[in-house]
Order: C-alpha cells, then sequence, then structure tokens
C-alpha cells in the first residue's frame, strides 16, 4: 500500500480532529439543551442509578416541589430522606420497572415533603437501558396532584350531600305513605331514587272512608331545587283543599278543578318567575259511587285498566301544567271504574327509561304491562313494572326518578252498622259515651254481641274518652268529641276524633300492678280490652283514637 | 255524694252509692269517702249497686286501702259485679284487695 503524502495524512489528521471538535461541540451543545429541558420542565424529573437505585440527577422542579436541593439529593436514596414506608414504596415501584424491563404508571402516590406536609403525585418511572441492554437508569416523572385530588373529593362531597339531602327532602316532603286501611280500594306506590333528585310528588288525602284524593306531580328540572318546589306546591295543595273544605256546605266536598285552580293560583306566579312548570294529576275515587274525577295538568298519561275487558284505556287531560299560564281555570273530567280496575300513575322517568339501543320504554310497552299484570295486587302489579323497566334498561338504576302509584277499585266491604255522637269534654259526658257504645251495640243484627264483649268496649271507650278530657285537653269541659262507630261482619270498630293535644302512646309507662299507684291503668286497660288501637290523624286533621274489636266467631 | 254506712260491731260496712264510678265522680268520692274513713277502722265496702267502673274509680277505692292500712285499718270488697269484677282482675287487683262475695262474708272475715 503506497504511503500518503505526509502533508495528506496532516491535512487528513486536520480534518479529523475538526471534524471531532465539532463533533464534540455538538454533543456539548445537545447535552447542554437536553440539561436545559430537563431542568426547566414543568414536571418533577430525578434520575437514579439502575444498580444502587441513588440519585444521579434531580431538576429544579424536583428541588421547589420537595423542598429538597439537588446537592443534598444526588448520591442519596429515597431512604435518605423518606419515612420507611414511603421509601419502601418507592423502591419496590423501582424494581418493578428495572425487573419488568418496562414503564410503570403510578397514578398517586403520598410523599411526605419537608416544606409543604403530605402530597399527591402522578408518577410515570422508565427504565434507560445500557449498551449492553440491561438497564442502566430509571427515570422518572412526577406530577403533583394534591389540589386536583383535594378539588376532586370536594366535588365528590359535595355531590354526596346534595343527593343526601335531595333523598331526605323526598322522603319527608315529597312522598307520603299510601292508605292502607281504606275499605274499597287497595293503593301501592314505589320510587326509585336517581342520582339527582327530581321533584317528583305524591300525596293521598282521605275524605271521612268515602273518598281518596290522589295526587302526583312531576316539577321541570332536578336537583335540590327542583325538589324543593315539589314540596312547595305539595304544601299548596294541602292549603287549597283544607280552605276550600272549610268553606264547603257540611258533607260536601269541594271539586278536584277547584282546587287545582286555587292551588295553582298561589303557586304560578313563583313558578313562571322561576322559569319551571310542575306537571300534576289530581284523582279522586268515590269510594262508594265508584268513580274518578281527575284534572291531569300535562301530567304523563294516566293507564285505566278495565277489569272486566282486560284492557286498558288512556286517560288524558286537557290542562297546561302550573306555571305556564297565571288565571288557568283547570277542567276535570269523569271516569266511571268497576271493582278490580286499576289506574296507574306515574313519572316521565318511566316512560323515558332507554334500552341500549337509545330506545324509550314508552307508553305502550308500560300500558302492555298493566294489561298483563292489572289483575295482580297493586303492591305486585308495581313490582312488575320495575321488574320491566329493569329488565329493559337492563339497569337497576336511572337517570330520572321512577315513581309510580297503582290505585285498584275494590268490593267495598259496607259497615252493617253505623252512628256518630258528637259530645262535650266534660267528664260527666262519659256515661253518655258508655250509653253510645252499648246502643250501638244493641241494634247490630244477628248475631247479638255478648255481653262481655260490650262491657271491654264500654270500659276501653271510657278510658280514652277519660284521657282526651283529662290529657289532651288539660280538663277543659268545653270543647268537643265526635265519636263514631261501625260493625263489619267480622269487628266493630270504635272512633274519638278531638282537637286536643296529640297523644303519644310510647310516653306512657308501664302500669304497676302492686298496689303503690292509684293511676297509669287506662292504657293498658285500652289495650287489655280491644284487639288493636290506633292513633292517627283523619281527614280533618283531627286526633283519631281507633278501637277495633274482633267479633267472635259463631 | 251520700256514704250509707252501717256498723256491725267493730266493722262499718259503707254502700256505695251510684252505679258508677268513673273520672266523672271519683274525686268527689273520695272527697266524700274520706270523712267516714277513720283510723284503725275496719272497713267493708259493699260494690252491689256498682255496675260500672273504670281506672279512675279503682284508683280511688285503692286510696282507701292504702289509707286505711297506713293508719292499722283495712278494707275489704263485698257484692261486685261481673263488670267491676272484670276490671279488678285485668289490673291484678284481686290480689291486692280482700274481695267476698257478701258483705256478711267480708264481716265474718274481720272477726276472725
Amino acid at each position: 500500500m503506497a504511503m500518503k503524502p505526509l502533508d495528506t495524512q496532516l491535512a487528513e489528521h486536520q480534518r479529523t480532529a475538526e471534524a471531532l471538535a465539532r463533533r464534540t461541540a455538538e454533543l456539548e451543545e445537545a447535552r447542554s439543551f437536553l440539561d436545559s429541558v430537563l431542568e426547566n420542565l414543568p414536571v418533577m424529573l430525578f434520575v437514579k442509578d439502575a444498580r444502587d437505585l441513588r440519585f444521579v440527577r434531580w431538576n429544579r422542579a424536583e428541588e421547589e416541589a420537595l423542598g429538597i436541593d439537588r446537592a443534598a439529593a444526588i448520591g442519596k436514596s429515597d431512604y435518605d430522606f423518606f419515612p420507611p414506608e414511603q421509601a419502601g414504596f418507592f423502591a419496590a415501584k423501582d424494581r418493578a420497572v428495572l425487573e419488568g424491563g418496562r414503564m410503570v404508571d403510578i397514578p398517586e402516590e403520598a410523599i411526605q415533603t419537608a416544606h409543604r406536609g403530605l402530597r399527591y403525585l402522578h408518577t410515570i418511572k422508565v427504565p434507560v437501558f445500557g449498551a449492553d441492554g440491561k438497564p442502566k437508569y430509571l427515570v422518572g416523572i412526577s406530577e403533583d396532584i394534591t389540589e386536583r385530588k383535594r378539588a376532586q373529593e370536594e366535588l365528590a362531597r359535595a355531590r354526596e350531600q346534595e343527593v343526601e339531602i335531595g333523598f331526605r327532602i323526598q322522603q319527608t316532603l315529597l312522598l307520603d305513605q299510601p292508605p292502607r286501611d281504606l275499605p274499597g280500594v287497595r293503593v301501592a306506590a314505589l320510587t326509585i331514587p336517581s342520582q339527582r333528585i327530581d321533584g317528583d310528588f305524591y300525596d293521598f288525602f282521605k275524605h271521612m272512608d268515602r273518598c281518596l284524593d290522589v295526587i302526583v306531580g312531576d316539577v321541570m328540572g332536578k336537583g335540590i331545587p327542583a325538589a324543593l318546589l315539589g314540596a312547595a306546591t305539595k304544601s299548596h295543595f294541602l292549603q287549597a283543599l283544607s280552605r276550600l273544605i272549610s268553606l264547603a256546605a257540611p258533607g260536601t266536598l269541594p271539586e278536584p278543578k277547584d282546587i287545582v285552580t286555587l292551588a295553582h293560583s298561589e303557586v304560578a306566579r313563583q313558578l313562571i318567575e322561576l322559569e319551571s312548570f310542575v306537571t300534576v294529576c289530581y284523582a279522586r275515587f268515590d269510594l262508594e259511587k265508584r268513580r274518578v274525577d281527575f284534572v291531569d295538568c300535562g301530567h304523563t298519561t294516566t293507564i285505566h285498566f278495565q277489569a272486566r275487558t282486560g284492557t286498558c284505556a288512556l286517560l288524558r287531560g286537557e290542562n297546561l301544567p302550573l306555571g305556564v299560564r297565571e288565571h288557568e281555570i283547570y277542567e276535570q273530567v269523569r271516569v266511571t271504574l268497576e271493582p278490580g280496575d286499576v289506574l296507574l300513575f306515574y313519572s316521565d322517568g318511566l316512560t323515558e327509561t332507554r334500552n341500549g339501543d337509545g330506545e324509550l320504554f314508552g307508553i305502550e310497552r308500560l300500558a302492555e304491562c298493566v294489561r298483563q299484570h292489572g289483575h295482580l295486587d297493586p303492591e305486585a302489579l308495581i313490582d312488575q313494572i320495575r321488574q320491566a323497566a329493569v329488565a329493559f334498561s337492563n339497569s337497576e338504576t336511572f337517570g330520572d326518578d321512577l315513581t309510580c302509584v297503582a290505585v285498584r277499585i275494590e268490593e267495598r266491604e259496607l259497615p252493617l252498622a253505623r252512628a256518630e255522637i258528637e259530645m262535650s269534654s266534660d267528664l260527666r259526658e262519659l256515661e253518655r259515651a258508655r250509653d253510645f257504645v252499648r246502643d250501638v251495640c244493641r241494634k247490630i243484627p244477628a248475631p247479638p254481641v255478648d255481653e262481655e264483649t260490650i262491657s271491654q268496649l264500654e270500659l276501653a271507650m271510657t278510658e280514652a274518652a277519660s284521657n282526651v278530657m283529662r290529657h289532651a285537653y288539660r280538663g277543659r269541659g268545653d270543647q268537643l268529641i265526635q265519636l263514631s262507630a261501625e260493625v263489619f261482619e267480622d269487628r266493630i270498630v270504635l272512633r274519638l276524633h278531638h282537637l286536643g293535644g296529640t297523644f303519644d302512646p310510647e310516653a306512657v309507662k308501664p302500669p304497676v300492678f302492686d298496689g303503690s299507684e292509684e293511676g297509669g291503668f287506662g292504657m293498658y286497660i285500652i289495650a287489655q280490652s280491644v284487639d288493636e288501637v290506633r292513633y292517627d290523624r283523619d281527614e280533618r286533621g283531627r286526633n283519631r283514637i281507633s278501637l277495633v274489636k274482633n267479633r267472635r266467631a259463631v | 255524694m251520700e256514704m250509707a254506712t252501717e256498723k256491725t260491731g267493730d266493722v262499718t260496712v259503707v254502700v256505695l252509692p251510684g252505679e258508677q264510678l268513673d273520672a266523672s265522680n271519683a274525686k268527689d268520692f273520695k272527697r266524700d269517702i274520706a270523712a267516714v274513713l277513720e283510723p284503725r277502722g275496719k272497713f267493708v265496702f259493699d260494690l252491689g249497686g256498682l255496675q260500672f267502673i273504670d281506672s279512675s274509680g279503682l284508683g280511688a277505692i285503692l286510696s282507701c286501702l292504702r289509707r286505711l292500712n297506713a293508719d292499722g285499718g283495712d278494707l275489704k270488697l263485698c257484692g261486685m259485679s261481673k263488670p267491676v269484677r272484670a276490671l279488678f282482675e285485668l289490673v291484678r287487683m284481686h290480689k291486692i284487695f280482700d274481695i267476698y262475695g257478701t258483705k256478711e262474708e267480708a264481716i265474718r272475715a274481720f272477726v276472725k
């Protein structure tokens, strides 16, 4: 091989040296560029030596976030700064990265900082391999997510609280218990609350044992505002009802359309101002005449299951929802009913339930479900409806509250005899109360009531009436007590109605039988003399004591 | 209330007036009987005319027993009608009172 001339060699050497210098300069530049990038990254970055997990790099963001200078960090390990359990957690993750040879994402790790207390980091750890294919370094990048985490927790807490408040408003203010002891009708109600409460509400008013008013409503919107509007609307109905009852001729009831019109006149302006509205169905069941008068104010179509034909009819009114137009006059519609007929009221949360394909459950499916199961008890019918909605949407939870009320007309059990009297709260009237009981019992068609039963009823009535006079009316003799008696095939029901203080049977001490106490036997005597004692309020808001005595089978 | 009393030896028999003793007249009864009861007295209450008694009436009779017992006297009852007896049994007062069918039996029980 021929030698190159020296000058050529020198020139080549020169070029090589220049290239090397240039390359070195380029590398230097790249390195300082990288340094600068790493240094100024707004995320925390460290590099550990894969052999001993000691820090070899520590950027400014690390310094600031953890309060540890790089001079203090370089050459040290996690165990030098952090509590043992935290350092152990970090080291375990490091080993997972190095042994697995791939990136590990740690969505949340707690870290005790020197100057800012406990912080939470989102960290990604990546292995960096050497020429031998083995991990040489471990790079960690972290982001401080403490503030975000706190904000999320706050938000979750606030949501939870809203759901809780909403649920309580619903249970205490919006939903009433369906009546259970009304002859001639059976009522069942169901609510499945959603995550965010709606303003669905329902209420029941009994008028003696002859009529039952059912109100179901749905407020536009969601959340606590809707729930409060629902509660307000509901109370306006109660107010309108009691005002009109006080104006009505004795023995008559105000018409549903007048109740709705009056309630609406009270609530319309507020609803319009709040840009909300309420759909309502007010239905009055006359259990003796077997018919329903209802005022539908833009509510979902009521389904009427007709037992005789086994078909469903849809009942719809023409009225606007409440809060659409002030001074609206509401009209009512009358439908006759037969035993076995069912009326189903529901919120649109039911018919607007969707399946996976976005289809609505819809009124046809609902009516079909009612047609199939209309012969069941209202509770069982409603359960079938719930199951159908769950099966359709393939979910146990719903986007909207799902409320449903079923009212079924039954063969009405008419009392064989019935009587009422009114007396003053003077203790001298006790004898009259007993005479009333005895008279009713004597007039009962065969079989006659035996003397022992009459005595027990007289005793229970005396004790109850004397409690009302002495305690509920605090000994005032100028107040009124109404007594009523109803005799059925299998039982006698005595009732006392009064406007005195409410009595809490739970607060009564048990009687003492050793002769050391002269009083405290009244409640015990009542309980022992009849088969059932009930304290509640009647349809006029009076306190009512019901004494039920079963008749012996003959 | 006028209390009709008769003495047989040292036993005083009181015939309870009226057909009923309830919350309407129990207070009057307590007041009027107080004038009749005396310390260490031996008393028989004849309940024969009583058709109805309630917890207040029973409480009034119980107060007589307690008062007499406290003063060294005693009280026995007799002549209870069925409904009156039923109430005494209901609140287990038949175990607290000495109860006899007739007034003669009650008086004899004192003499023994």
